[in-house]
């Protein structure tokens, strides 16, 4: 949806500007894409009329459309009126037409900067079946001309152009297309203006074909592009040497009126921070440790309990003792649900004693 | 361009490099003018410090300060009639840029197990600063004689406040 959107409106764009850059030119006269007759001495875009040139089609195993243009380079006479447009790779061959213009119209084609023969732009984007286009009805020269063309699904595009041939009957004949294939009837308008909706589509290498090549250029004005390079760079420089100095300059001004208020600010920040380290340094020096109380916790249960304890030693991390009790087992599994005790462990074999089980036992302290 | 190019671009990349540095401090002092601590916790940090100062003992002098600390413990110790057995001064190292001087002590207190482990925790409560990094117990006949004596060996450290 947005693809068609897309291409609608290139389709416009590219409409507006054809209409105001090209021209057709029918061997008499010029006309605009909106069919108004014109004399512009060198168009952007010229499309030459079927009876300026010759045309011949010719076709070559070749993929590589770079090579083949290389090949026929070395063919090619070396003037602005012979063209080669080299088409599409379709079923191993690569068609390549080959266009001579009539040298009576050198004047006009030399005047342009673009040159497409219609046929070519034909061949692109012209649609399927036998087309018949009345061509040059204008307001200065009214008796038509025809151009019968047909192009087959498989095919290249074949064209006649009225002259000998004056019907549409002796034209199918021409160009073996049955009686029965419906005829599409293209007025002149419509013509242009198909042209001037699809002539965008045209491949960049064909555009690289249409291309007049001046032979004689104008040399590039050296001298006055060298001075305007130096003043542009003494400009920049001066401007941007400016910049920075004052940029500098400003920024170290407003350093300087800072810095009493900085000092003074560093000095009380360095002072609250000093006072919050020390309030934390005594905060910490004076708490007493919760796995100490909970050492003491642990002794008074034994106390309270009538555990015969040996010796006691602990530390913040460990509280060890050896005793006696009736069943060392009971005794670890009490001791499990006091607070604080993190592990019990025997850090020697249990035994047998006089009034019970003698034990070592290491109890591991965690803060809670 | 080497005359005239190349000094002009390594003058200007020394401005450029100036600018930054220049830019660069006065982003930060802006930062700091604008980060404002309020007074309100300014008073409130440093009345706190004061009064956590006074709670711990003075250390002006290193005999004094052992002397101040071994007596309150000495009295709160016989307030549960618990003696002092022995008193044994070991180390002695700054803290915190020297503010606090922590001492290391070890000492015995020889009474019942129920006056030791009271005397221990109202020593610990009485003297701030003062911290037990380990403990002996040694009880004795426990079972028979719930009465008899226990002695009770600390490492203790004691924090004075330098001011």
């Amino acid at each position: 949806m947005i693809g068609k959107r897309m291409d609608k409106k290139v389709a416009d764009g590219a409409r507006r500007l054809a209409l105001r850059s090209v021209v057709y030119f029918s061997g008499q006269e010029q006309v605009r894409l909106d069919a108004s007759p014109c004399n512009v001495a060198k168009p952007w875009l010229l499309i030459l009329a079927k009876s300026c040139y010759q045309e011949e089609i010719e076709s070559f195993p070749i993929k590589s459309a770079s090579e083949l243009k290389q090949l026929l380079e070395l063919q090619r006479p070396k003037d602005a009126l012979t063209r080669y447009f080299i088409g599409p790779y379709i079923n191993n061959q690569r068609l390549v037409y080959k266009i001579f213009i009539d040298p009576n119209y050198a004047v006009q084609v030399s005047g342009a900067r673009l040159l497409v023969p219609e046929t070519v732009m034909l061949s692109e984007f012209a649609p399927l079946g036998f087309t018949s286009i009345s061509l040059y009805a204008t307001q200065t020269i009214i008796s038509a001309q025809h151009l019968w063309y047909y192009k087959g699904p498989k095919q290249g595009l074949s064209v006649l152009q009225g002259g000998l041939v004056q019907t549409e009957d002796a034209a199918r004949v021409m160009l073996g297309v049955s009686s029965a294939a419906p005829t599409q009837q293209w007025r002149f308008s419509q013509y242009l203006n198909v042209i001037s909706e699809n002539c965008w589509r045209l491949p960049l290498g064909w555009w690289l074909a249409a291309r007049n090549v001046q032979e004689h250029k104008e040399p590039l004005p050296w001298p006055k592009l060298l001075g305007a390079g130096i003043v542009i760079s003494i400009f920049y420089g001066l401007v941007s040497s400016s910049y920075l100095h004052f940029a500098n300059e400003w920024r170290s001004k407003q350093l300087v009126n800072m810095s009493n208020d900085v000092t003074q600010r560093l000095g009380e920040r360095e002072s609250f921070d000093g006072n919050l380290s020390k309030l934390s340094a005594l905060k910490k020096a004076g708490e007493i440790e919760d796995q100490q109380l909970h050492a003491w916790n642990i002794i008074a249960f034994l106390n309270i309990n009538d555990i015969d304890i040996d010796q006691i030693s602990a530390n913040n991390e460990y509280l060890e003792f050896s005793g006696e009790a009736d069943s060392a087992t009971d005794l670890v599994t009490q001791l499990n649900s006091l607070a604080g005790v993190a592990r019990i462990e025997f850090i020697s074999p249990v035994r047998r004693g006089r009034s019970g089980e003698t034990f070592r036992l290491r109890i591991q302290l965690v803060a809670n | 361009m080497r005359f005239f190019g190349v000094p002009f671009i390594a003058k200007q990349t020394e401005q450029i490099t100036q600018l930054n540095l220049t830019s660069q401090q006065l982003e930060r002092a802006t930062r700091l003018l604008e980060s404002d601590i309020s007074e309100e916790r300014v008073r409130q940090i440093s009345e706190s410090l004061q009064a956590n100062e006074s709670e711990f003992l003075q250390h002006l002098e290193a005999n004094t300060f052992r002397l101040q600390a071994q007596t309150a413990i000495q009295q709160t110790a016989a307030i549960y009639s618990t003696q002092l057995e022995l008193f044994d001064w070991l180390s002695s190292e700054p803290r915190q840029q020297g503010y606090l001087q922590v001492h290391q002590a070890r000492i015995v207190l020889q009474g019942t197990s129920q006056n030791v482990a009271q005397a221990q925790l109202a020593i610990q409560q009485q003297v701030r600063g003062l911290k037990v990094l380990e403990f002996a117990l040694r009880e004795q006949r426990a079972r028979a004689r719930r009465e008899d004596s226990a002695s009770l060996t600390m490492l203790i450290e004691i924090t004075g406040v330098r001011r």
